[in-house]
């Protein structure tokens, strides 16, 4: 359904995507992770036409979303913000999207700002925060678009409101759309999502949100014999997630080829006990000793 | 062929509504400031004279002209014109520079509408708004006139003639205003570049004369009747490069020539703007200019603009026993020196208006 192909972008002559190349299939939901600054929001822009590729395309559905911007009805963007929309109530902005977008749901979209307890006749400009938000996502929902991309959704919201969101885009997903999520959310994006968009040094790496980090990192609780090895511990294929008393808890490199499980298994801990490795810890392993991009 | 323009009108209308949520303000207070500037100074002039149609037609004939006498020699429409040029330059920074800073620009760019879809909105709106504005203040100072005392002097090529010039000058101001909002990243600069550039040649003229002054090189650019001599090519350039002696010239002085020129610019002014928008880089929105050759551009002339006018201060000021030469330079090295690091600082800027 969407796919990005060597896709380049400078902004202020620093490189903020190089060769960023994936796909996303119809009905999937995808997570893009990254650190501050790494260029999630950059991505977002270019696969919605805000920002020209610099080399590279978008293909939406196998058309260029740059050349032909009218594969865009089924494309749709959610700022982390959504200041564009002062001036207009609730109504007032769906009318325009319904104008636009052909599948456009204003019923669902009355539906959902009642549930999240929005007022559909009041100006956005007197929103709050959370409330814009939630506004947002509930408009670019109604469109019922066959992709939508999303910048932070659940940024400056409260606890409960965040379960609505995600609930609402868990739904979304259940009813075949397809949807990118810029998140710092780790463990309800492992939940919700199928792909794991990982954004490190202006490129992206894809990952299976099951089993998200079979074959590239394992997580052990260790005690050591006797004085830890603390050379080891600061070895590259090594990292400490946690120390208490004498318990460590490690995240090894668990690619082939590397021999950091051999090497501990070599000093023969009081105790190893294997734990499953989540979402976040991959996100520790890969970007943990990267500063923020910002 | 009409379904297609209605299909193509009925796509259209989002934008159309978006653009007009963005300006509704200007949809009102453009024409009523208008009938302000025109409607109503003739009906002060008319509607409530004690005149009869004996007596104005006895004044014209004692040698009064037409439309000295009757129409007050255009100036309402000059003062409309210049009211509407002003619009249309809010107008041209609400619909690039304000949208650039309030997010409305990245809405538009993820809408699934080409980019030249997107500029031709703004302009129609525009357009429409300033030939509405025109047509109705028109049609209200015709009326005016025909229910006066002075109707005997109705005349349908005067109403048309200010119509249509007056529509080639604003619509020549608008599309111009917009082509420096399409290449320019914030509400400053396009402000600032807008009224530099409109002033621009008449500006550079007298700098650059300055300078071959300061250098012992007098030309001889201006004549007409203060000189009692032939129009020269200063006179010319004055003329025909000054956008206000456009919109200032009366209904008796507008040729066909000046309508064509006008006619030219409309035309360069909405290419260039359409093109630059096309192109947009979002990434820069904020910066002075959006563009590296702009950059450059604006770079080099502001350099140049103000080390001549450093240099012209200098002449004046620095007044040395060698002459104004060596103060003309003084002025225009330390003017260089001072450009070149003004500008470096403010091209690397990002500013929030």
């Amino acid at each position: 359904m969407l796919e990005a192909c060597h896709l380049r972008k400078k902004i202020d002559d620093r490189p903020v995507l190089s060769n960023v190349s994936f796909e996303l299939g119809g009905g999937r939901v995808a997570g893009l992770i990254g650190r501050n600054g790494a260029g999630k929001t950059t991505l977002l822009k270019v696969m919605s036409g805000i920002l020209d590729p610099d080399g590279g395309e978008v293909l939406f559905e196998g058309r260029s979303v740059h050349q032909e911007p009218e594969v865009k009805r089924e494309l749709v963007f959610i700022p982390d913000t959504p200041e564009a929309w002062f001036g207009y109530t609730g109504w007032g902005a769906a009318y325009m999207f319904g104008q636009i977008y052909p599948r456009f749901d204003p019923l669902y979209f009355k539906e959902t700002m009642i549930r999240f307890g929005l007022p559909l006749d009041r100006n956005i400009r007197h929103f709050s925060k959370g409330m814009r938000m939630m506004f947002s996502t509930a408009l670019g929902l109604s469109t019922r678009a066959k992709l939508v991309l999303l910048d932070e959704p659940t940024n400056g919201i409260d606890p409960i409101a965040k379960k609505q969101v995600l609930t609402l885009l868990m739904e979304a997903s259940a009813d075949g759309m397809s949807l990118i999520v810029s998140s710092h959310l780790l463990e309800e994006l492992e939940r919700m999502t199928d792909t794991i968009l990982l954004m490190r040094s202006g490129s992206v790496e894809t990952h299976a949100s099951e089993g998200v980090a079979d074959g590239i990192v394992s997580k052990l609780q260790v005690v050591f014999q006797g004085e830890a090895p603390e050379a080891w511990l600061r070895s590259p294929d090594v990292r400490v997630l946690d120390h208490i008393g004498r318990v460590y808890t490690l995240l090894l490199n668990g690619a082939p080829g590397s021999v950091a499980v051999a090497e501990l298994e070599a000093m023969n801990p009081l105790l190893v006990e294997p734990l499953a490795v989540r979402l976040e810890d991959l996100y520790v392993w890969k970007l943990g000793g990267e500063p923020n991009e910002d | 062929m009409r379904i297609k323009a209605n299909a193509w009108l009925h796509s259209m209308r989002p934008l159309f509504g978006r653009e007009y949520a963005q300006a509704w303000l200007f949809i009102f207070a453009v024409p009523i400031v208008h009938f302000l500037t025109l409607g109503l100074q003739r009906m002060n002039r008319w509607s409530w004279s004690v005149d009869t149609p004996r007596m104005v037609k006895v004044s014209v004939q004692n040698g009064h002209s037409v439309y000295s006498y009757i129409y007050n020699y255009g100036i309402h429409e000059v003062a409309g014109r210049f009211w509407l040029l002003l619009a249309a330059f809010v107008l041209a920074l609400v619909q690039l520079g304000v949208e650039r800073r309030n997010g409305s620009q990245e809405l538009l760019f993820s809408l699934p509408y080409a980019r030249g879809r997107i500029f031709l909105a703004k302009w129609l709106l525009g357009a429409a708004l300033f030939g509405g504005s025109l047509l109705l203040n028109t049609l209200i100072d015709a009326i005016v006139v025909a229910a006066s005392p002075a109707s005997h002097y109705w005349r349908l090529e005067y109403f048309s003639v200010q119509f249509g010039y007056s529509l080639l000058v604003v619509l020549a101001g608008y599309s111009f205003a917009l082509l420096i909002g399409a290449f320019t990243g914030s509400v400053a600069s396009q402000t600032i570049l807008t009224w530099a550039l409109v002033a621009f040649p008449s500006i550079f003229i007298e700098l650059f004369d300055f300078s071959l002054q300061a250098h012992g090189i007098f030309m001889s650019r201006q004549g007409g009747s203060e000189t009692y001599s032939p129009l020269m090519w200063g006179d010319l350039l004055r003329a025909w490069f000054n956008f206000f002696s456009y919109t200032s010239v009366r209904y008796e002085a507008i040729i066909w020539s000046q309508a064509q020129s006008l006619l030219v610019i409309i035309i360069a002014s909405f290419a260039g703007g359409l093109f630059a928008y096309k192109r947009n880089p979002t990434e820069n929105n904020g910066k002075l200019m959006l563009f590296k050759r702009g950059e450059s551009v604006l770079r080099w002339g502001f350099i140049l603009y103000v080390s001549m006018l450093a240099g012209t201060l200098g002449m004046t000021w620095v007044g040395l026993s060698a002459g104004d030469r060596v103060g003309y330079d003084i002025g225009f090295v330390v003017g260089c020196v001072l450009s070149i690091w003004i500008i470096r600082a403010l091209l690397r800027m990002r500013f929030k208006y």
